[in-house]
């Protein structure tokens, strides 16, 4: 930020005198001051465009100057002695006349529509005073058109502010969303029906200011926003962390929201993250602990005496011989819990051992002091980015639209230049056309992000680290040491020519391929490019799971899930094995995985959901979803998130209770052979008993008790409450079964109640369940929560950053087998897919139909070589693990190569990529 | 030999066009010569100072609007001019009679116009509906290349131009210069916010100067007969000539190169009067967009400042009359109908103001109006007014209303009285028959 924007300057509204942020526009700073002041086409990250006119203000020359002149707050900048009015008549009539006229055709449908009771204009109709309908003409009509499952289109609701297709083109970079016919008649849709596009589509129900576009699947099963139950949440579909806002009724989630934070997601979300949640209400869920004694036919569902039961399995093998597999899944807590049930020796992540190398590097890495790993807000003024080995729109879409907006930073600089300020949108986008801030794309199946990238490269995963390791060699001056190809070295050359003029460069990579040398080149890359530019190194890491980061730092990055397998099979004594929210079994290869069965004298799994695993254990504890529970994640920066239960399960605990539940068991029955790391679980009545344990296992951890506040946490007196004031129907909602007014769920873990009592303003930034105002019942209130506009959140926004920078230097990397490829195999490398990559969000019907059908790719040289002919089936064999799909040709793709989707329930799980693979033609067209 | 009008000198009678060799036969292309032999900047003070107005209808400096492109050492890179040939404001013909009959004097003054600004690339905009204009001028240009008088190194600078034709896909809108530039681009032809002005970030983001037809076609007479010359051209503050224009129920509607200045009354003797039987009630002195004047005007000169003075705008300078025997209710409706469907649908007051009054206007000439409509019409009329909009149509569609609610309320009122329109003529012989 520059000296010029943090200037203030002294504006007078209506008498009084304001000191506001130089540089801003006058609707920015009247909305900063808490000021109502309506608007429509306004956004706080899409800025000013002057379309709706509702934001009139006065203006005056001086303090002689009575009359004034109207102007556009939005499109008016701030400058110091400014004199202007909210409450002047002609401004006044203006923003009531606009709305007059808006609602000359606006169905008033409010009893019926979705967005009736957090409708913007609704609000804004009544802050303008208009109330009396003159209009006699007929309304207009409009089609609807069929968006596919997640969005629904109600034209007839329209104001044509412009919000959808800025945010879905200019913004999120779609293309088949657009504004078709003129004058009145305006129609944003696509040139036909068909499925939105964009994996940000989902926003468009939060930018449209009413109805025109909702939300599908929460339309099908609807309620009132006053009637929602919410809480304040974390994605747990990528790493990236983004806030949630977790709508529930009767037990069930119905809907997800964005919740702001000023350095992560801001006002937007990906699809997955906002439609991913329907695993969590599924008719599979597991509700019930089953014991399933080999060769016994009895099952016990007693959650009593599951523990029993688990608790005599310690005690027949003995404590060395139950092994645990922790989750990238699961909460920080819940892993904690496992680890000090069974110790740190017996812990291991579910992850493949170049994934867990992988990670560790990404930590001590990001621990560097010479290192800044920027947060999303942060990459977003970065001017020049190469994105290394990820496809980063699948892997962490809301990385990939920040990416997307830094892009932009070329322009705006242009744009300052001519004295266009950054809110001005359209005059910039006028301004820069499609000249943008250098984006590099190097991954092995391409990337999505092509449309903004200057260079968009296609290598193996391990010619990408050599690739990272040349520009590095390069950019200082010396020789480029590496067996690449010429071509290669002179796009090496032209990549450091893009990448010379930035000021911010930002190197960004990650886990998804599998490889950790990759991780230290894209470090050593980004110092070089630090060097060059004389600035901060920034490097970003997109990881596999919402809580990699947590995982690493608590599991011994060699306890990946090849040294269990080894673990299990060298094992003279009989083994048990805990496997903690994960499909464990549909990781291996299938030979594999039935001999480990066979090994292993007892599979005890926690979950939520019935899996391979699950089905395959002799006891399995159900557990808690996320949104059943109160958890911390940390985040691909380090920050750790917390999230909490929109509602109270029924019977189920969350995972790290039923742990400590059992560990409190043990101890009373075996004090003598007890830990000191299980004694202090069993001593664990409530999170935050789990969250001193966690502050306690090491410095990282230290000021954990300020990821959000603790269950004492009281305004005026009270809990922040998830019902709104305005819920109702609290007796009549199971008048179907009785009509006598439930009591209400006591939440003893945290600071949230489940009623509507209590105080429901300006909690702490952490624990907003959803927004609410005054006058303000959209999500559009989210202006009365920060502490300036498009800025933090009021008390700073929430979670905590806990990798501290470490004097030593990364260690010596282990030293993994190397991938050689011999005389009739392929290297199989994986995508990752939006849709269907990642576990729990691949279950979500609405999704589900947006999965693109999945296929293998290869170079058509390639495959001539391998006599695969395009569009017919081949088979892929991985050990015993064999996967048919169509052949796809793409001459991009790298020679010796097959891209597989990264489906999850795929044959060949893409943990195991890259690897070596045999194929052979099946002489058989696909369908 | 005094040149008095200059712009029209080579069209000819029968409606065929003005050729190269025709037009070089006077002293065509030779204000271009001088212009190139200029120093640019030079050029620009030189227009600044000939006081050209603008042609297109708000009348501003025409070397005063080169002027704010910023020097090419300053911003170096492409720059465009572009010729606003999108002739749409209703009762306007003057720039099709220019480029049908003498396109090369269009050329001859785009291509000063590109050079005062070091422009290499010249468009022309032009109505979608000017076929033979096209025609015409697409001849002309390739004439023009053909002849070395455009294309590359045309002076000792090494200065290039490309002059290209871009015929329009036909919306009002695109008359307003950063609708024009947004729809060259193949963008919704929405205006733009200004600032940032074309001048600074136009086409494609870039340096750009849009100029109207007739007062590109009056820079070479200027270039080759001086400032003083173009100055006594004029009758009162104006500089130059300007073409006029007359249609409605005249006897003679037609356009014609007059001193600028000329008073009203002897456009319309030109125009022939009124035709028989018909009086004049007032007329829209500058086409669609401005406001009525009235019989008793007929003596004010037409120029910017006089007509402005009156309440009204000269803008495109072809007047439209209205008669006693045509309602006048009738011809705002019909007006506002016409910028109603042509509003681009960008701003609110626009978009929805207009046929909101388009409602309420049809209600009244239909017969069912209130009494309280006259004043939520001049309410409406204020809500798109100047400064409330994002550009100047909806104001400027406001103008033939507003003026007419205050020189022939009466038949506004007539029509709420009567329950219909007094004009029609069933109704009007029931009338004379009691």
């Amino acid at each position: 930020m520059n000296a010029d924007t943090q200037a203030l300057v002294t504006i007078n509204i209506d008498s009084l005198d304001y000191k506001v942020k130089a540089g801003t526009n006058l609707l920015e700073a009247c909305l900063g001051l808490a000021k109502d002041l309506p608007y429509f086409c306004w956004h706080p990250a899409m800025g000013s465009v002057g379309s709706c006119r509702q934001c009139a203000v006065q203006v005056f020359q001086d303090q002689e100057d009575t009359r004034g002149r109207m102007a556009m707050a939005c499109m008016t900048p701030v400058s110091e002695g400014m004199i202007i009015s909210l409450n002047h008549q002609q401004a006044k009539q203006f923003r009531q006349q606009c709305i007059e006229v808006i609602m000359a055709n606006h169905p008033h449908d409010c009893p019926v529509c979705e967005e009736g009771g957090e409708c913007h204009l609704q609000d804004m109709t009544l802050q303008s005073g208009h109330a009396l309908r003159r209009y006699k003409g007929a309304k207009k009509t409009y089609n609807n058109q069929d968006m596919g499952p997640c969005i629904g289109h109600e034209m007839n609701r329209c104001i044509s502010c412009y919000r959808c297709v800025r945010f879905y083109q200019d913004y999120a970079g779609g293309d088949d969303l657009v504004t078709l016919g003129s004058r009145e008649n305006v129609y944003f849709g696509r040139h036909e029906d068909g499925c939105l596009d964009s994996y940000f589509s989902g926003n468009l129900v939060e930018v449209c200011p009413t109805g025109v576009f909702y939300d599908k699947p929460f339309s099908n099963s609807f309620n009132r926003k006053w009637d929602l139950q919410s809480a304040p949440s974390i994605c747990s579909h990528c790493s990236i962390g983004c806030n949630l806002s977790v709508g529930s009724r009767q037990g069930k989630v119905k809907r997800i929201t964005n919740r702001y934070h000023g350095q992560i997601n801001g006002y937007f979300l990906c699809d997955r993250g906002r439609y991913g949640y329907s695993y969590n209400n599924s008719e599979q869920r597991l509700t019930q602990c089953e014991v399933t004694p080999e060769n016994s036919p009895m099952v016990s569902t007693d959650y009593a005496a599951t523990l029993d039961y688990v608790g005599q399995i310690f005690t027949e093998l003995g404590q060395q011989n139950v092994l645990a597999l922790g989750s990238a899944n699961a909460s920080l807590e819940d892993n904690l819990a496992l680890q000090s049930l069974v110790g740190k020796e017996n812990f291991y992540g579910a992850v493949s051992a170049h994934q867990s190398h992988a990670q560790s590097r990404v930590t001590q890495q990001l621990q560097r002091a010479t290192i800044h790993t920027p947060s999303l807000k942060q990459i977003e003024q970065a001017d020049g980015i190469i994105i290394l080995g990820e496809d980063l729109l699948h892997s962490a879409p809301r990385m990939a639209l920040s990416v997307r907006q830094a892009s932009r930073n070329l322009g705006l600089e242009q744009a300052a230049q001519v004295g266009i300020a950054s809110w001005q949108d359209e005059s910039v986008r006028i301004h820069t056309q499609d000249r943008r801030s250098p984006i590099i794309c190097v991954t092995c199946g391409g990337s999505e992000l092509a449309d903004i990238s200057a260079l968009n490269l296609q290598l193996t995963p391990s010619q990408i680290t050599s690739f990272t390791l040349a520009l590095t060699s390069h950019l200082a001056g010396q020789p480029e040491s590496h067996d690449l190809p010429a071509e290669v070295i002179a796009l090496v050359h032209q990549a450091a020519e893009l990448l010379a003029g930035a000021k911010r460069p930002l190197v960004i990579s990650g886990t998804s391929s599998n490889q950790p040398a990759l991780i230290d080149a894209a470090a050593e890359l980004s110092l070089g490019l630090a060097n060059m530019a004389q600035s901060q190194a920034w490097l970003s890491y997109s990881l596999s799971a919402s809580n990699s980061m947590g995982l690493s730092l608590l599991q011994d990055e060699a306890h990946h899930l090849e040294q269990l397998q080894q673990r299990i099979n060298s094992s003279p004594e009989p083994l048990a094995l805990m496997v903690l929210q994960t499909d464990w079994l549909a990781f291996q290869d299938a030979a594999m995985a039935t001999a480990m069965q066979q090994k292993l004298q007892h599979l005890i799994v926690i979950d939520q959901l019935p899996s391979a695993t699950s089905r395959a254990a002799d006891v399995v504890i159900a557990c808690a979803s996320l949104h059943e529970s109160e958890g911390t994640l940390v985040n691909h920066e380090g920050r750790a998130q917390r999230y909490f239960a929109a509602y109270e399960p029924a019977s189920l605990q969350p995972a790290w209770r039923s742990l400590a539940n059992l560990t409190r068991w043990l101890t009373e029955q075996q004090p003598k052979t007890s830990t000191a790391s299980q004694q202090a679980l069993a001593q664990c009545q409530h999170f935050d008993d789990m969250s001193r344990l966690v502050s306690q296992l090491n410095t990282a951890f230290k000021h954990w008790d300020q990821v959000a506040p603790n269950a004492d946490f009281r305004i005026a007196g009270m809990k922040i409450p998830r019902q709104s004031h305005r819920y109702s129907g609290r007796t009549s909602i199971y008048a179907d079964i009785d009509v006598s007014e439930r009591k209400q769920p006591l939440d003893e873990d945290s600071a949230l109640a489940f009623t509507m009592e209590g105080s429901p303003v300006n909690p702490a930034a952490a624990l907003i369940p959803q927004v609410w105002s005054p006058g303000w019942n959209s999500n559009e209130a989210i202006n009365k929560f920060q502490a300036e506009i498009d800025g933090p959140l009021k008390g700073g926004d929430p979670g905590l950053r806990i990798l501290d920078h470490q004097d030593t230097p990364p260690s010596t990397p282990a030293n993994l087998p190397i991938l050689m490829l011999n005389k009739g195999e392929l290297l199989a490398v994986s995508q990752g897919r939006m849709f269907d990559s990642e576990p729990l969000s691949a279950m979500a019907s609405a999704l589900r139909q947006r999965c693109t059908s999945a296929v293998a790719s290869i170079h058509p040289d390639t495959a001539a070589q391998f006599n695969l002919q395009e569009g017919h089936q081949v088979s892929i064999c991985l050990g015993k693990s064999q996967w048919q799909l169509p052949v796809s040709f793409d001459s991009a793709m790298p020679l010796q190569s097959l891209l597989l989707p990264a489906q999850w329930h795929a044959p060949i799980h893409a943990s195991r990529l890259p690897a070596a693979v045999t194929v052979k033609p099946t002489q058989q067209e696909a369908n | 030999m005094t040149c008095t009008q200059p712009l029209s000198q080579h069209i000819k009678a029968d409606g065929s066009v003005t050729n190269l060799e025709e037009y070089q036969a006077g002293y065509g292309y030779q204000g271009l010569s001088k212009a190139l032999s200029m120093d640019p900047n030079e050029l620009v003070d030189y227009v600044k100072q000939a006081n050209l107005r603008g042609r297109g209808g708000a009348g501003f400096n025409t070397g005063l609007k080169w002027s704010f492109v910023p020097p090419l050492e300053k911003l170096p890179g492409p720059r465009y001019v572009i010729c606003n040939a999108d002739e749409m404001e209703p009762g306007t013909f003057k720039d099709r009679w220019l480029m049908e009959h003498d396109p090369h004097q269009l050329i001859e003054g785009l291509a000063i116009a590109a050079y005062a600004i070091q422009a290499e690339t010249a468009f022309i905009f032009l109505r979608a509906d000017y076929d033979l204009c096209a025609q015409r001028l697409q001849q002309a240009i390739d004439d023009a290349v053909a002849a070395g008088l455009l294309g590359s190194s045309l002076n000792a600078r090494g200065y290039n131009l490309e002059v290209l034709l871009h015929t329009s896909a036909g919306r009002y809108i695109c008359g307003e210069e950063t609708a024009l530039i947004n729809s060259l681009e193949g963008k919704r032809a929405n205006p733009r916010f200004k600032p940032p002005f074309p001048q600074v970030s136009g086409l494609f983001g870039r340096p750009t100067v849009v100029n109207n037809v007739e007062t590109l076609c009056n820079l070479p007479h200027i270039l080759h007969h001086g400032i003083d010359w173009y100055a006594n051209l004029g009758l009162g503050e104006d500089n130059g000539t300007k073409l006029y224009g007359v249609s409605g129920k005249v006897n003679n509607p037609g356009c014609w190169e007059l001193p600028i200045g000329t008073p009203v009354k002897e456009i319309l003797a030109l125009a022939g009067g009124m035709q028989s039987g018909v009086g004049l009630r007032g007329f829209l002195p500058g086409g669609g967009s401005t406001d009525f004047l009235t019989a008793e005007h007929v003596d004010l000169a037409m120029d910017y400042g006089t007509i402005q003075a009156a309440g009204s705008r000269m803008g495109t300078g072809t007047m439209i009359i209205l008669d006693d025997q045509t309602c006048p209710v009738g011809m705002v409706l019909n007006l506002i109908r016409f910028f109603a469907q042509e509003s681009c649908g960008w701003c609110t007051p626009c978009r929805n103001g207009l046929p909101f009054i388009r409602q309420v206007l049809t209600d009244i000439e239909a017969g069912n109006g209130q009494v309280a409509d006259l004043e939520q019409l001049l309410e409406l009329c204020g809500y798109i007014g100047i400064g409330n909009t994002y550009c100047a149509l909806a104001p400027g569609a406001a103008e033939p209303l507003q003026s007419a609610l205050k020189y022939f309320r009466d038949d506004f009122s007539a029509h709420i009285e009567q329950g219909c329109c007094p004009y029609d003529k069933p109704t009007r012989h029931m009338q004379e028959a009691n």
